[in-house]
């Protein structure tokens, strides 16, 4: 599941930028109208604990968005937020050498911003946020802010190497070329990745000043914006138009709540000119019919554009239909639904009553799963205790200990830990393995776990096949064959499957001392005294005796005995 | 057990068995019944017999010998209960049947008159069947001190745990589906309409299986509404190679796609548990391996409102919570989607499941135009709590004593 992004707020900030105190009881509700969940308050700072739940809307991951969203939610500012857009003669190079570095830069100005503390922090957070999340960490969309005031455009975007250029990144007093920051600097080896070659992306401004090298750091020079700083450029850089632009969207959008003024910058490069930001957002006509009968709720057509109009939609009737549209920090909606949706949200789906739906079913288990039940109740009726296990294992446990020739299994590519690397192919080693963990618990132990495995099948269309087994062990000081032959024939013999045993070598069991059990022509499983070479891999103490069998083939030989067919394991048809 | 030789036994073992002498009148030529009826004591017994171990044939109304046997068993056994010698069970039993043995009962009752008088620590057979038990005192026993302690079979707690929500299932209409452990891409991400950029996918988020690697992708005309469906709503050149790799599956929503592309019958409403995989670190509430409990629900008429309402029947039916609330939430392949959590008596509020309305996208691609509500519970959390484990891992428990000794109520 993906990570969703977490932010810290102020409440005061918070009601300062609505406009209202929020009482303590309705947070919760109202929070959920933009979209986030409150999952603490801390009393002595006074900041809530945030969840952003909509990985599709980056402006709701500040209070500026948020604060935005309840002004609708809260009917005191409703309808799309307008952002005036004031053209300045800033101008930002593009030079073709970044085409195959990092290719993409959009970027503004916005002036008469008055930051108090909580404004700093926010910004930063939003910043950071925007370019972890929805940026895939710096990769498709990295986010620079700087105090414009030092910055003497035009501004250059371009690529230099590495013996090229030389500054003192932030947080440093050396000055240092490209590769010594990816090299030394923190944040060069965190995010250095994203340079692959040998050209360094560089913004530079006409004093040739270092503003930073996307995606890694700003210089020092430019430094931080902090309370003092008025007036800010920003600037994203990356690699697809709707995710940068989307980012510097929801920057400016976000300073302009702050009180700031948008102003564009003209991006010029060697084939095109062009302004940014574009505030643009899309829209789309619905029909109130379907929201009624999506939503199930009986809404006017008023009342659902009351609701979008909280919702900070603009909607015109146009012909028997409701035009939506939106402002240009959202680029989330693709289809209907997603508008619906915001009218349930605005509506509460606490204010809602839930409805049970009228659709008589019959109800079924699998009829392979009511099988495994008998199954585990012959076990249990046998004297054994049930245990169920982890699938995923290790090749050492299947193969080296078990003193097996090792064969190729599902192997995990990127395991978690080298112990759970595999996915088990039989079940008797995640059984011997329960029993190493028991060995100051009073014996005997009889222990049986029915479970899946998994082998490889080049026909099947996942090439693997699952396989639902049963392991039966039972260890004392003194234990045998005998022990468990007589347990074994019980249960075939009260599952009516006939069958003979015939004797076999297992690596893994006493020569002599094991058999292969055949039914209906086939062998379905073994059963022996587990070899001391075995038990002293698994530093195991005492004689265990162990047999596994197919239970899907006590299963196919079962329902032929019923003479009905087959039912697959798995519902659905093979496509 | 003794035996001893009845009056006929001992006729029988001093002159021999009926058929026996019947047999050596026989071998010196073929009888006619009625001589034969003279000529032999116990005559219809020992004809009796030799028909039934077939030694004599009845023909045009004379008996006559098939074979003289080599030896007589049960004279031999006879000879040995004489002797007091230990005899073979099986010889003993037609014996019995033949009432030419009985069993010495005066054993039994010497016994048992042994015991007579006195103080017995238990009640023996010789004393229920002689009525001797009457002039015997049975010893009081300290029957308020508990006896060895021992433990039954059992199931495992969370798989019975897991039975039990599994009727409960059933009992609410919903049919059960079934699908591989290993998944295609395909199956588990882009049938459910998660573009092959998202995060989720990314390395550090899924496992991705080494060997096997690459498996099939299915029928072409599915994969190619599939793809169309991406191309057109997320823009993005659609990759079939990506779609093709193999994982252990992350969710059991991978199932609830295969049944949707199965023509399933509409209206229905379908379930799986299953065994499901993501990278984590293993700890007190975390497990790598885990249980699902999902499913979908689908009818031409369904609306929100009915979202709401399995949700919080679920509540009630399976966790027995009557105080539900519900949160907007997001996942890829759902819009809207719901989080719904319920209110427990100690632990406050605590997230239960989850349901949304498959994206049309989605559903058409897999040929249903239906609405189809698909639902999660979060069965690991409500089964800890109803197991009464605070450490996850206790579902996979390898504690054998914890097994043996936990209610299972």
């Amino acid at each position: 599941m993906m990570r969703m992004p977490k932010i810290e707020i102020f409440k005061s900030d918070l009601e300062k930028l609505v406009g209202q105190e929020i009482r303590p009881k309705d947070l919760e509700e109202l929070l959920m109208t933009a979209k986030v969940e409150l999952e603490g308050v801390d009393a002595a700072t006074g900041m809530l604990k945030l969840d952003c739940k909509d990985t599709n809307r980056p402006d709701l991951w500040g209070t500026e968005g948020i604060a935005r969203q309840l002004r609708g939610s809260l009917d005191k500012e409703t309808g799309m937020p307008k952002y005036a857009i004031k053209e300045s003669e800033v101008v930002l190079n593009v030079d073709k050498k970044v085409a195959k570095v990092r290719p993409l830069v959009v970027g503004a100005v916005v002036r008469g911003l008055k930051f108090d503390s909580a404004a700093i922090q926010q910004l930063i957070q939003l910043q950071e946020k925007i370019a972890l999340v929805w940026g895939r960490k710096r990769r498709e969309a990295a986010i620079g802010v700087y105090d414009f005031d030092k910055i003497k455009p035009p501004i250059l975007y371009t690529a230099f190497k590495d013996n090229e250029i030389k500054f003192i990144p932030l947080e440093s007093t050396e000055q240092m070329s490209p590769k010594q920051i990816l090299e030394r600097h923190p944040k060069g080896k965190e995010y250095g990745h994203l340079i692959p070659g040998n050209d360094f992306p560089i913004l530079i401004d006409s004093a040739d000043n270092v503003l930073s090298m996307p995606p890694v750091i700003n210089s020092a020079w430019t430094g931080q914006v902090t309370e003092s700083t008025k007036n800010v450029f920003v600037e994203v850089t990356g690699w697809n138009e709707r995710i940068v632009r989307l980012a510097l969207n929801v920057m400016v959008t976000a300073l302009a709540e702050r009180g700031g003024k948008i102003e564009s910058i003209k991006l010029k490069s060697q084939s095109k000119s062009s302004v940014s930001p574009d505030l643009s957002g899309d829209s789309m006509a619905i029909d109130g019919e379907s929201v009624r009968r999506f939503l199930g709720l009986q809404l006017s057509d008023e009342e659902i554009i009351r609701l979008l109009e909280r919702a900070r939609y603009d909607v015109k009737r146009k012909d028997d239909k409701l035009l939506c549209v939106w402002s240009g920090y959202r680029t989330d909606i693709m289809h209907a639904r997603d508008i619906i949706e915001d009218v349930g949200v605005l509506f509460g789906y606490n204010e809602m009553q839930p409805e049970i739906p009228h659709i008589y079913t019959v109800g079924s288990e699998s009829e392979f799963e009511v099988f495994c039940r008998r199954l585990k109740e012959l076990g249990v009726g046998l004297g054994f205790q049930e245990t169920m296990s982890f699938i995923l294992t290790n090749r050492e446990n299947l193969f080296k200990k078990m003193e097996t020739p090792p064969v190729a299994v599902a192997e995990i590519a990127n395991p978690v830990s080298a112990s759970l690397s595999a996915m088990r192919n039989w079940l008797t080693p995640s059984v011997l393995e329960f029993l190493t963990k028991n060995m100051h618990v009073e014996y005997p132990h009889r222990v049986f776990e029915v479970g899946d495995c998994v082998v490889l099948d080049e026909r099947a269309e996942t090439r693997t096949r699952t396989l639902r087994q049963i392991c039966m062990t039972a260890t004392d000081t003194k234990v045998g064959y005998q022990d468990l032959a007589s347990v074994l024939d019980a249960l075939l013999r009260n599952l009516g499957i006939v069958y003979k045993l015939q004797s076999c070598s297992c690596p893994h069991y006493i020569d002599g001392r094991a058999t292969e059990i055949v039914a209906g022509e086939n062998s379905i499983g073994t059963i022996g005294e587990i070899h001391p070479q075995v038990l002293n891999n698994w530093g195991l103490g005492k004689p265990v005796t162990a047999l596994e069998l197919s239970v899907d083939a006590l299963w196919e030989l079962v329902s032929k005995k019923r003479g009905a067919p087959i039912p697959k394991k798995h519902v659905h048809k093979v496509l | 057990m003794q035996y001893r030789l009845t009056e006929e036994g001992k006729d029988y073992l001093k002159h021999g068995l009926p058929e026996q002498q019947l047999c050596i009148l026989l071998s010196k030529g073929t009888l006619a019944l009625d001589d034969a009826k003279k000529k032999v004591k116990s005559f219809s017994v020992a004809l009796a017999w030799a028909k039934q171990k077939k030694l004599v044939t009845f023909e045009g109304g004379k008996l006559a010998l098939i074979k003289q046997p080599q030896d007589w068993p049960e004279q031999i056994a006879m000879a040995a209960i004489a002797n007091g010698d230990e005899t073979h069970i099986e010889i003993i039993s037609t014996l019995l049947k033949r009432r030419l043995v009985e069993e010495v009962r005066e054993d039994i009752r010497s016994r048992a008159e042994k015991l007579v008088g006195s103080e017995v620590a238990e009640l023996t057979p010789e004393l229920i069947s002689t009525g001797l038990w009457r002039k015997v005192t049975i010893k009081p026993y300290n029957v308020t001190a508990v006896g060895e302690r021992i433990s039954p079979g059992k199931r495992q707690p969370y798989g019975a745990f897991l039975d039990d929500v599994r009727r409960k299932l059933i009992s609410l209409g919903f049919r059960e589906m079934n699908g591989p452990l290993i998944e295609s891409e395909f199956w588990n991400f882009d049938a459910l309409f998660q573009p092959q950029s998202h995060p989720a996918r990314d390395w550090a988020d899924t496992y991705q299986l080494k060997e096997p690697s690459q498996g099939n992708l299915p029928a072409k005309k599915l994969v190619g509404a599939v793809s169309n469906a991406h191309e057109g709503g997320w823009k993005y050149d659609w990759n079939p190679a990506k779609a093709a790799r193999l994982m252990p599956r992350a969710h059991c929503t991978a199932v609830s796609a295969r049944t949707l592309a199965s023509e399933p019958v509409i209206p229905g409403k379908y379930f799986c548990i299953g065994r499901c995989f993501r990278p984590d670190v293993l700890d007190a509430t975390h497990l790598i391996e885990f249980n699902q409990v999902e499913g979908i629900v689908i009818d031409p008429r369904l609306t929100f409102l009915n979202l709401l309402g399995i949700l919080k029947m679920f509540a009630t039916e399976i966790a027995g919570a009557e105080n539900v609330k519900f949160t907007p939430d997001y996942y890829p392949f759902t819009e809207p989607s719901v989080q719904m959590s319920a209110k427990h008596p100690e632990l406050g509020w605590v997230e239960f499941g989850g349901a949304g309305i498959f994206r049309e996208e989605l559903t058409n691609a897999l040929g249903v135009k239906e609405p189809v509500i698909a639902w999660g519970i979060g069965i690991d959390r409500l089964a800890m709590f109803k197991l009464g484990v605070k450490d996850i891992r206790y579902l996979f428990t390898t504690d054998l004593d914890w097994l043996r000794n936990e209610a299972v109520v």
